[in-house]
């Protein structure tokens, strides 16, 4: 009986089964979703205000020191800092003598006078636009405590109903502004989503002779000087720390999107005439960001200031899914806010310079000794270290075939000793040395392991091992990528593994023939692990982390969420494993968090962006690193010109560095490594040896030195001086040219100061 | 339960045709690139720094010191710079060092109204289109108005509008104004001195066909299709007009010679060469998004972004030396081409960065090689420097063009020391390696990139040599190649015929797996008998024997893939794949048995499906037979031989399918014309089964997307 009904009804049986899995699966996911929505249970009384909008009142002197002094005006709860050895008033927001506030409309107006602004989302429109308040027109509660060191002001603005308490204070010489994040109230469904602190701090107009820095790849400036050569509409620049905003597959691929507006340091800087400052984030960094406006957007006022995310804000592709709340938005991309805080405490640092120092070689400087003073730098090359040549090499590729893929073998580690020989031979024995794509098959994300056995394989290992040991001098890194995974290449759950985004789904991207995927910190912490457990009986191999010096992201995933700082603390536990096994430690990028632990970095950016509002790069980045930790920047014989190459490793601090390959690397076309149009070891050999034999009979006297000085001299012209008094002047000009008296030749350089060899 | 696993293995052919093609790029390189064969940007070095731009014009005369859509830009022979900023209708004109030096709103009476072009000439007398004036207006160097043209009268260019955009003036001073389709020319006298250059109108079927069916007051309804239209022209330096168009293939840029004739890169193949009719209808019709066709095209056919777009070269300039760079609106990007139109470099792009466009509007080059390009969005106007890469890339290819090849050797060599793997200067060595008679290198080099022109010219004159030195050696080995393949066909024949009448005269037997293959040959020669065995012992025959000779056809397509001679090869062995092979292979005569069957089961026929399912597979065999040899032959074939290769190649299309109408005859009985009527209605049949499946297919897609989209509907948390 059952048999039959089970025969005549089985495909309609299964059919409603799977419709009641459905039905039962949407019901609970309406049920959590009802269960997360947001609701205001009571009705919000706003406080009352307590502030006078007329009273302009007046500054009082709260804190100071033989440095500096710091100026508060009760009433409008706004601050000053007078820099007592050059009388410099830096004020925090906009008055008539800066700028006719006049001439703007009476939002700019009040914006031209906040200390503080406040965007807030609410939670119950979260697909809605945020809306910003102005501590000037818009704050209309005012607490000040005095404390030993400066004031605590709490700023209400009982309209939304948000509430924050910002602490002034002057501590080891610098102006100190906090943001605990325990006195953050919102007591609405009005909910904070970016603040901008001290927007106005040392604004300046286009008739001040100064610029702003900032931190756009190696650093960038743009000069007050230069507004009149600027387009009619002008874009803001804003750079946020370590990693762009997005949180996308592509966003982190693509160069362009992801060196765009990415910060490598936390920090600004202003010059106004023979004053400056340098503002540091110096907690809570990695939701922070610099935004920097130069004269001719709206006002002709060229500021640069700190903006805070302190919520999540993730883009929603509204294309195949409907908004649950409002209407449906398909097709659009919407930004939604996420409900809880960022409760981190948020600390900036403000160190004032002068004189001979104000300028953004003095703030690169201070910037150092900070970080090596709180230990967040520390300097790897010893005194009479040998300069090292870098190289980078490509062991093996596959590329594709009808049936089965063709393994094409590029340096087997035979051949790279037999490299490593020569060199010495050559007589170039210091080296940092890149192996890129030997895993099996090739760079094949996320495979960190084995070796390809057409290489060597374990063997082979152990002999450069083994090499490396008996010969000092040159240090070996296996690359490996934690950060992407290909579905294709299996070894990773595409549920477990890989970073999730806001609306809970998995972050990945379709390409040509796989899709990709992030993957979370957790899982990438646990496969470098196990790396560094298959490397174990090989000490003096080292690791080198691809992308983890450029690339830090949140992951929403709702059973284990980490936020961007816990990312950059679970990639400062993988470099600790690296230390811990002593172990030479390389990384790809300059994010600041890598400075305590890295041995040598590679691909650092030797330029900015170049958007249309910065005037000139400077390596502001280079400076701070230069003598402590050797780096290097793209391969010169991907170069153009190698002769700007050369020029642009000097100007930088930067070791020279080559991509090599012991085949042709006519083998490369068409595959992932396309992009290396020249690597044959042959053909560069000599070339090599030329180059490194410059650099180490000239800058073998300034490595391990800091770079103390960066002057742009002339178009086409700059100076760099270190700390041992050796001066370069470096002319990129096709041309000769005559700078502080000496005679620069074109496309080339001279030591005036130093030893010339 | 056998015929739904048919159906579903169909289907899934089908999926894959579809699913074998990308449908998101990686994500974009952001080096300069060249584009080599099938549209794959190679990444060479950077050829062109931004070193300057004007976002400013400064202080003049209380003038607005912004550029407000500007649209044209000219540099004459002193370097001076002219700028057309249409949204503020005037025109500025700067000197060499980018100083404001005037500004011309044209005559005082009638001042110029969103003007798109100018040209100025040796002398700085300045014609500017005066574009919303309808007018071209002649001005002295300083300025002052000296004359005006307009539409000239002419019974030639009907009652369209007199809008002039972009010109020239001859130094026999003619004015050539770009007019839809055409050039027009204008002389002194504002008289009409004809069209010149017409676009190519090209043939389109659909437009036939609708032609031969509609009715006569239906055709007065239809719009006349017009040829493409010129975007832009510009004068070279060797008199010529070279020009963009909207014409696609070939004459997306144009030299124009003093009679109108296009003498720029007429067409060169690259590739592709076997003109099989299925193919090229697949590559160019079906799959045109994807598969880069075989013509030569300038530019890229996709956006940065993977997505299929249609190039539009806003304007171009050329150098002294014949270097003819353009800009595309839509990607942004700025393209180089040699003297004879090959891609030296692509790069540019949309984006906020320096040395990137909003869009691009007009491009100018200077003395120096530096170009000019202005961008209407971002209003202002970027300046690149060419790097010591390109310029020596500039230099290589314009001493090979004047004949100078151990110069150009030489600085290929050195261009060669800068990127190892640039497709152009393994070229030019090849080429000059051809020219001092060193065959073998040249096609050593000209293999390494993969250009097939050079290798086969090489490959020929290599052939003759080798011939004429080893040739009794060659006859003899030839001889005995010959002599062992005739007695393998007369052996395998008589093999053959042995098996036809063992099967044909045992009466119980049913046919074993070997003995089915040996008869199966016998369709070779005996076509008729053997259909005629198949439909006379119907029961008897054995399908095993079929699936092997479908399975032997396409291990041949494979190892023909693999082996045949590389100009000749229609596919590379990298680009290949297995399964979309397979579908290309049986998709004729996989829908041919359904078809056929569905047919004739109507129309009187006496066949079984299993019949024309064993017929049809014996319709492969020719192809094997043919594409063994061929493919091993073809090592000593080359490009110019390929009419040779390719009646071969169609030799066994054609016997496949007098095999399968044979078979339609004999199996059903049908006379000639009955015959004839079938196959066209089985091949009806055919189309409607692809239409079918294509819309199943489609359906389905449909389906699961919604599915998975309702999942993960309910996967997004709504938080």
């Amino acid at each position: 009986m059952l048999k039959k009904v089970l025969k005549e009804r089985l495909g309609l049986i299964l059919f409603m089964l799977v419709v009641a899995v459905l039905v039962i699966w949407g019901a609970v996911s309406v049920a959590n979703a009802q269960k997360n929505a947001v609701r205001t249970e009571y009705e919000y009384v706003p406080v009352e205000g307590n502030v006078d909008f007329e009273d302009e009142g007046s500054y009082r002197r709260a804190a100071g020191n033989d440095k500096m002094e710091l100026y508060y005006n009760e009433a409008k709860g706004t601050v000053q800092l007078k820099d007592l050895e050059s009388g410099y008033v830096w004020k925090s927001v906009v008055d008539d003598e800066v700028y006719d506030t006049e001439k703007v409309n009476k939002q700019w107006a009040s914006y031209l006078k906040s200390v503080l602004t406040v965007s807030y989302n609410d939670l119950q429109q979260r697909d809605a636009p945020p809306t910003k308040v102005f501590s000037s027109s818009d704050c209309d509660y005012l607490e000040t405590e005095y404390l030993d060191n400066g004031v605590r002001v709490r700023y209400g603005f009982t309209q939304p109903g948000i509430f924050l308490s910002v602490e002034y204070l002057l501590e080891d010489g610098q102006f100190v502004v906090r943001i605990p994040a325990d006195r953050i109230e919102e007591q609405s469904q009005f909910v904070i989503t970016t603040l901008e602190i001290l927007p106005f701090l040392g604004s300046a107009g286009d008739e001040v002779d100064g610029y702003f820095v900032y931190p756009d790849g190696s650093g960038a400036v743009t000069d007050y000087a230069n507004a009149d050569h600027r387009p009619a509409s002008i874009k803001a620049g804003m750079w946020r720390t370590y990693s762009n905003k997005t949180l996308t597959v592509e966003e982190f691929m693509n160069e362009s999107l992801y060196e765009r507006y990415t910060a490598t340091l936390p920090v600004f800087g202003i010059k106004n005439g023979s004053s400056a400052l340098l503002a540091a984030f110096t907690q809570g960094a990695e939701n922070s960001g610099v935004v920097g406006y130069p004269s001719g957007y709206v006002v002709n006022l060229n500021h640069i200031g700190f903006e805070i995310y302190t919520r999540n804000v993730f883009n929603v592709n509204m294309f195949n899914v409907s908004s649950g709340v409002g209407e449906t938005a398909n097709g659009k991309e919407i930004q939604r806010v996420d409900k809880a805080l960022n409760a981190e405490d948020r600390e900036i640092r403000y160190f004032l310079l002068n004189g001979e120092d104000a300028d953004y070689s003095g703030m690169a400087d201070v910037y150092r000794e900070y970080l090596l003073a709180t230990g967040q730098l520390k300097g790897v090359i010893d005194e009479g270290d040998a300069m090292p040549l870098s190289l980078e090499v490509i062991m093996g590729i596959t590329k594709p075939q009808m049936i089965l893929d063709e393994y094409v073998k590029m340096t087997s580690i035979s051949e790279l000793m037999a490299i490593m020989e020569d060199l010495k031979e050559r007589g170039i024995n210091d080296t940092e040395i890149l192996l890129r794509s030997w895993q099996k098959d090739g760079e094949n994300y996320p495979d960190y392991w084995p070796i390809a056995s057409q290489l060597g394989g374990r063997k082979g290992l152990e002999e450069l091992d083994e090499y490396l040991q008996k010969n000092s001098g040159g240090r070996v890194y296996l690359e490996n990528n934690f950060i992407f995974a290909m579905q294709k290449n299996g070894g990773f759950s595409t549920t477990g593994d890989v970073v999730y985004d806001g609306l809970n789904l998995p972050v990945s991207a379709s390409g040509y023939d796989t899709n990709w995927y992030l993957l979370n910190p957790q899982a990438a912490f646990e496969r470098s692990e196990d790396f560094l457990d298959k490397l174990s009986s090989w000490s003096s191999l080292g690791a080198a982390y691809q992308y983890m010096g450029r690339i830090i992201y949140p992951d929403y995933n709702k059973s284990a969420p980490f936020t961007r700082n816990q990312t950059v603390e679970k990639w400062k536990e993988i470099f600790a494993q690296v230390k811990e096994q002593k172990r030479p430690l390389a990384c790809e990028g300059m994010n600041q968090y890598v400075y305590e632990s890295a041995d040598y970095l590679y691909h650092v950016r030797d330029s900015a962006f170049g958007l249309s509002i910065t005037d000139a790069s400077i390596p502001f980045v280079q400076m701070v690193l230069s003598g402590l930790i050797p780096y290097s920047t793209d391969p010169g014989n991907l170069s153009y010109d190698m002769d700007i190459q050369k020029l642009k490793w000097i100007e930088y601090g930067a070791l020279p560095n080559f991509i090599i390959t012991n085949e042709d690397a006519i083998n490369l076309r068409e595959s992932d490594f396309d992009y290396v149009f020249t690597s044959t070891y042959d053909v560069w050999k000599d070339r090599i040896t030329e180059t490194y034999q410059e650099f180490a009979r000239n800058f073998q006297q300034i490595y391990g030195r800091q770079m103390i000085r960066h002057e742009r001299l002339e178009d086409g012209v700059v100076g760099i001086t270190y700390d041992n008094g050796v001066q370069v002047l470096i002319n990129y000009n096709d041309a000769d040219r005559e700078i502080k008296g000496a005679a620069v030749p074109a496309k080339g350089y001279v030591i005036t100061e130093g030893e010339v060899r | 339960m056998k015929k739904l696993q048919r159906v579903t293995a169909l289907l899934l052919a089908f999926l894959f045709l579809v699913l074998c093609f990308p449908d998101t790029a990686e994500a974009s390189s952001e080096t300069d690139y060249v584009t080599g064969n099938s549209s794959y940007r190679l990444p060479v070095p950077k050829a062109y720094n931004v070193t300057g731009s004007i976002n400013n014009i400064g202080e003049y005369e209380s003038e607005s010191p912004f550029l407000k859509d500007p649209q044209d830009i000219f540099i004459d022979s002193k370097d001076n710079i002219y700028i057309v900023d249409t949204g503020n209708s005037r025109v500025v004109r700067m000197t060499p060092d980018l100083k404001t030096a005037g500004i011309y709103h044209g005559p005082a009476d009638q001042p110029f109204n969103m003007p798109e072009g100018i040209f100025v000439d040796e002398d700085g007398d300045m014609y500017v289109a005066d574009t919303g004036n309808s007018r071209i207006v002649h001005l002295s160097p300083e300025g002052e108005l000296v004359e005006v043209f307009t539409n000239p009268e002419s019974g030639l260019t009907g009652s369209a509008p007199f809008t002039p955009s972009k010109l020239v003036v001859s130094p026999t001073g003619y004015i050539y104004v770009v007019r839809g389709e055409n050039i027009m020319a204008i002389d002194g006298n504002n008289g009409f001195r004809g069209l010149y250059g017409q676009t190519n109108i090209g043939y389109s079927l659909a437009e036939a066909m609708t032609r031969i069916f509609a009715s006569e007051s239906q055709r007065k309804f239809m719009t006349k299709r017009l040829a493409s239209s010129y975007i832009n022209l510009t004068l070279g330096t060797d008199g010529m007009i070279y020009a963009t168009s909207l014409e696609r293939e070939e004459g997306e840029i144009k030299k124009l010679n003093s009679i109108g004739n296009n003498t720029y890169r007429k067409y060169k193949t690259i590739g592709n060469s076997i003109k099989n009719p299925i193919t090229e209808f697949i590559e160019k019709k079906v799959l045109k998004a994807v598969v880069a066709g075989s013509k030569f095209k300038f530019g890229e056919y996709f956006d940065d972004n993977g997505n299929y777009m249609e190039p539009i070269f806003r304007d171009i300039a050329v150098d002294g030396k014949g270097i003819v760079t353009v800009i595309e609106e839509l990607n942004g990007k700025v393209y180089q081409y040699d003297q004879d139109g090959n891609m030296l470099v692509a790069f540019g792009g949309l984006g906020e960065q320096n040395g990137k466009f909003a869009r691009p509007s007009a491009i100018a080059v200077n003395s120096e090689g530096q170009l000019y390009i202005v961008d209407r969005l971002n209003n202002n106007v970027q300046i690149f420097e060419p790097t010591q890469f390109i310029e020596l890339v500039h230099q290589a290819t314009t001493a090979y063009g004047e004949g100078d090849y151990e110069k150009s050797y030489e600085l290929w060599e050195q261009v060669l020391a800068i990127d190892e793997n640039y497709e152009l200067a393994h070229a030019g060595i090849a080429k000059t390696f051809y020219k001092q008679g060193r065959w073998k290198e040249s096609m050593e080099e000209s293999m390494l990139v993969g250009n097939r022109d050079i290798y086969t010219q090489s490959f020929d004159e290599y052939k003759y040599e080798v011939l004429r030195k080893n040739f009794v050696w060659i006859i003899l080995i030839a001889a005995v190649i010959i002599a062992a393949v005739c007695w393998f066909l007369v052996a395998s024949g008589r093999g053959a015929k042995k098996a036809y009448w063992a099967f044909v005269h045992d009466k119980s037997k049913k046919m074993g797996v070997v003995s089915g293959i040996k008869y199966s040959y016998n369709v070779l020669l005996h076509p008729l008998d053997t259909i005629e065995g198949v439909r006379y012992k119907k029961t008897k025959i054995n399908l095993k024997a079929a699936l092997i000779i479908m399975a032997a056809a396409y291990l041949v397509r494979i190892a023909y893939i693999y082996i045949v001679h590389y100009p000749l090869a229609s596919i590379e062995v990298a680009d290949a794949n297995p399964i979309f092979e397979a579908v290309k292979l049986f998709i004729v005569p996989l829908t041919w048995v359904p078809a056929a069957f569905a047919a004739t089961s109507i129309s009187e026929g006496e066949s079984k499906f299993g019949e024309i399912f064993f017929t049809s597979m014996l319709a492969l065999l020719p192809f094997i037979v043919i594409n063994v040899p061929l493919m091993f032959v073809s090592n000593i074939l080359s490009k110019s031989q390929q009419s040779w290769y390719g009646i071969f190649s169609a030799a066994a299309y054609l016997w496949m399918f007098l095999i399968l109408v044979f078979s339609m005859k004999i199996l059903n009985n049908y006379s000639l014309g009955k015959t004839i009527r079938m196959v066209i209605v089985t091949i009806f049949m055919m189309l409607v089964i692809w239409l079918v499946l294509g819309l199943f297919y489609i359906l389905f897609a449909r389906l699961v997307q919604f599915v998975l989209e309702v999942m993960k509907e309910f996967q997004v948390s709504m938080l």
